[in-house]
């Protein structure tokens, strides 16, 4: 049987939790309040709802493929088995590419399946780029590709500006 | 009245400013650069669209508002580890949850860039400190006194 103390101290208990809950309730309404006024004044600020369905890429992961950076695509890049494929213009491509890329322009993705894309074992690991972080052309490759079902795909968002930023290793030219 | 040894009061105040500023210096960077930590809490790919850019401006305000309070605001100390406790859960239930599905991000933690790479056991440990700490100072701190009855 609850003895009258043993009651009194689960009161005290319940009274002191109630009293931490109120206490973080009133922090957290302290931390929302500043964020506001922060909106009002920070220098680099930004919307509270972001564009997220139109970044380049939210819109990739969503397409299914895993976006990389510039370490990692330069990891892909240098590695024997893992196909990299030039999403941009032929012409584009033919003016700097990188390193062992294929080219796959939309110019012939619109004429229908490449034959590069057939031929490519379901399993294959491949890296995909466009220009840079504006660009959708890789997106539309990534797409196709999903369809054929060649799902381990790799996007490097940066693309190509932010390669030869870096002075990573390129090639002008047709050839990969 | 209780009065707590000197070497304990220390130990009390080291916890209180090692959280405080890891805290702080957390949450600085976060504030002064919103946009590459937005991308930061879009790479966990665990908010709705909707949701990324108000917890990317929400979140260091959190951890700036438990750093100050457990430092300067006595009256809200425990609030402010308990904070700081949810705070660490859900920043470890995140890491974790990634861990477990195969995607590697930048945590987010001292830098606001999408590209840094932190071992994810490494954070979980880092948060596992964290946690204990705050757990041991909520455990040494006394609870308000319960209100008199009539």
């Amino acid at each position: 049987m609850e003895t009258p103390d043993t009651s009194h101290r689960r009161g005290s208990r319940r009274a002191a939790a109630a009293a931490d809950a109120a206490g973080v309730g009133g922090l957290v309404a302290v931390a929302i309040a500043a964020a506001v006024a922060s909106q009002a004044v920070a220098p680099r600020r930004i919307p509270w709802r972001g564009d997220w369905e139109h970044d380049a890429e939210a819109r990739a992961v969503k397409a299914g493929a895993r976006v990389v950076d510039l370490p990692t695509a330069a990891a892909l890049a240098g590695s024997n088995g893992v196909l990299v494929l030039d999403a941009r213009p032929r012409a584009d491509y033919e003016a700097g590419h990188i390193a062992g890329a294929r080219s796959v322009p939309p110019e012939e993705l619109a004429g229908g399946i490449p034959q590069t894309l057939l031929t490519v074992p379901a399993e294959q690991a491949i890296l995909t780029y466009c220009a840079g972080e504006a660009c959708d052309e890789s997106l539309r490759l990534i797409r196709l590709l999903m369809e054929l079902r060649r799902t381990n795909v790799h996007v490097y968002v940066g693309g190509y500006r932010q390669w030869e930023a870096a002075r990573r290793p390129v090639r002008t030219g047709a050839e990969p | 009245m209780t009065r707590r040894a000197p070497s304990s009061a220390v130990a009390v105040w080291a916890s209180r400013l090692a959280l405080a500023a890891v805290f702080a210096v957390a949450a600085i960077h976060k504030t002064a650069e919103p946009e590459p930590f937005a991308r930061v809490v879009f790479r966990y790919q665990i908010l709705p669209y909707p949701a990324i850019n108000a917890a990317a401006i929400a979140l260091p305000w959190f951890e700036l508002t438990a750093a100050v309070a457990l430092l300067l605001w006595p009256g809200r100390r425990r609030s402010a580890l308990w904070l700081m406790l949810a705070l660490l859960a859900i920043f470890t239930g995140a890491t974790a949850f990634n861990l477990a599905r195969g995607l590697s991000v930048a945590c987010g933690c001292f830098t606001s860039a999408p590209d840094a790479r932190d071992p994810a056991a490494l954070l979980l440990a880092r948060n596992a400190a964290a946690m204990l700490l705050a757990a041991l100072a909520l455990r040494v701190h006394p609870r308000p006194p319960p209100a008199s009855g009539p």
